[in-house]
């Protein structure tokens, strides 16, 4: 059997089919589900009613849940607000304390700048107690070292001879001298530093104000200050520990730790210069 | 009309559809196997899309979406537990009686018809369908790949397939013209939708 034959043999059978009251079933069929489907809109409706007041009565007490705790948290907050402002403002930390600190500086400062020269630090300040040397007798300068600075922060203040110092320092613009200020090499009392600076080593502490002292540190001396001012009437004052060790500490001998470590090298620095200056001398 | 069958109008739907009916019935018996369950199956599926019909866009041809809606409703019907029983209960139409010799010409041709259904409700229904659409109702490879939702390549091969089984069973039934292919024929239709 070739295709054309199968295939005009399948084409045969597109005959009617029987009719057996199709139609007539179907157009009943038809009617009764186009009267459903009309039905279902207002059955609808009906559910979509019903539906709305279920779920309108969970929105509606979730809405008023949301809206109280909304305006109990607005309350609040206006509350809190005016009772913020109607508290006395309190006074900046740090406001008196730098003021103070403004204060000793300028005291410190005003006393020494009226009758001395301006001093060229050695970068070797400090010199231990046992090189002594002839007071007045003149010093060479010797070289940079790189923790001059530091051994130069850590030093006493110098005594009523040496003036402030003409090296820049952030923390004290004032002390700066003027730049067209001519510099003047002048001597300065190393033992009377040593001893002032190592109390603990000489035994004897120095009256006159430490060069630390003199430093302005307005947060330092400002939380100490503020220390004192809280301690309790009866009470030694609360001792910050953020506090530089101030002239009442290095007279009782306690010095932080870093700092002690800090002088000790800032000394040996300075011997070692001498000892260099020294040579040199004798070489010359 | 199509406005109206859209909006609900049973009589409007019915007059668009008229054209389609033998066709779809045609289908729908190619998969039931016998003409009461394929009025169910019809009547059935032009209910759906009677509902379905205000979503119907006019993209696809409306036999196409109709041949679509019967196809899905045949499908169900034959998974559901009513049609597995008519199955059970209605294998196979007899042979026509007209199978004695000294009949007519008319008797000849239902014979001839009779033993066409027979041999195609032996194929598998994947192949089954693209032969039926695309033989007996005259639909493009296009519309039956529409119908069937795969390839046209797919569509193609399948109704070759179904062809070459169909010639290689009419060919072994064509020499014993005195059986009529009931006997050899009752297995594999059960083996096929078993």
């Amino acid at each position: 059997m070739n295709e054309a034959v199968l295939s005009e043999r399948l084409r045969a059978l597109r005959e009617p089919p029987p009719r057996n009251g199709f139609d007539e079933r179907l157009q009943q069929a038809l009617a009764s589900e186009a009267a459903v489907l009309r039905a279902e809109p207002a059955r609808g409706r009906v559910i979509a009613f019903r539906r709305t007041r279920r779920l309108g009565g969970r929105v509606g007490l979730g809405m008023i849940i949301v809206c109280g705790a909304t305006a109990a948290a607005a309350a609040g907050g206006i509350w809190a607000a005016v009772a913020h402002s109607q508290r006395p403002a309190p006074e900046p930390q740090g406001a008196a304390e730098v003021s103070a600190a403004v204060e000793r500086r300028g005291a410190a400062s005003a006393a020494p700048s009226a009758d001395a020269p301006i001093v060229a630090e050695p970068p070797g300040a400090a010199e231990p107690p046992g090189a002594a040397k002839p007071p007045g007798a003149a010093e060479p300068i010797a070289p940079a070292a790189p923790a001059s600075a530091d051994a130069r922060d850590r030093a006493p203040a110098a005594p009523t001879p040496e003036r402030p110092r003409s090296s820049a320092h952030p923390a004290a613009p004032s002390d700066r001298s003027p730049p067209s200020r001519p510099a003047v090499l002048v001597p300065f009392d190393l033992p009377a530093r040593a001893s002032a600076e190592h109390p603990d080593r000489t035994g004897a502490a120095s009256a006159r104000p430490s060069r630390v002292d003199a430093l302005p540190l307005p947060d330092s001396r400002g939380a100490a200050a503020s220390a004192e001012q809280r301690a309790l009437p009866g009470l030694p004052a609360r001792r910050d520990r953020r506090a530089r060790p101030d002239r009442s500490a290095s007279d009782r001998g306690a010095a932080p730790p870093g700092l002690e470590i800090a002088r000790e090298r800032a000394s040996e620095k300075a011997e070692r210069g001498l000892e260099r200056a020294r040579e040199a001398r004798e070489r010359k | 009309m199509f406005q109206k069958a859209k909006a609900g109008d049973p009589l409007a739907f019915q007059e668009l559809i008229r054209p389609h009916l033998d066709s779809l019935r045609r289908f729908v018996y190619s998969l039931s196997k016998n003409w009461q369950d394929a009025d169910d199956i019809a009547q059935e599926a032009l209910i759906k899309a009677f509902r379905a019909f205000p979503t119907y866009d006019g993209r696809a041809a409306l036999s196409t979406w109709l041949y679509t809606v019967a196809r899905s409703a045949s499908i169900d019907w034959q998974r559901s537990r009513l049609g597995k029983a008519s199955q059970r209960e209605n294998p196979l139409p007899s042979a026509h009686p007209a199978a004695d010799p000294g009949l007519d010409e008319a008797c000849s041709q239902r014979q001839d018809r009779d033993r066409l259904w027979r041999a195609i409700w032996r194929l598998e229904e994947r192949n089954r369908i693209p032969l039926v659409l695309f033989e007996v109702e005259g639909l493009s490879y296009d519309e039956i790949a529409a119908v069937e939702g795969v390839p046209v390549g797919t569509v193609r091969s399948r109704i070759s397939r179904a062809r070459q089984a169909l010639r290689d069973w009419l060919a072994q039934d064509e020499p014993q013209s005195g059986v009529r292919g009931d006997e050899p024929l009752a297995p594999a239709i059960g083996r096929t939708h078993g």
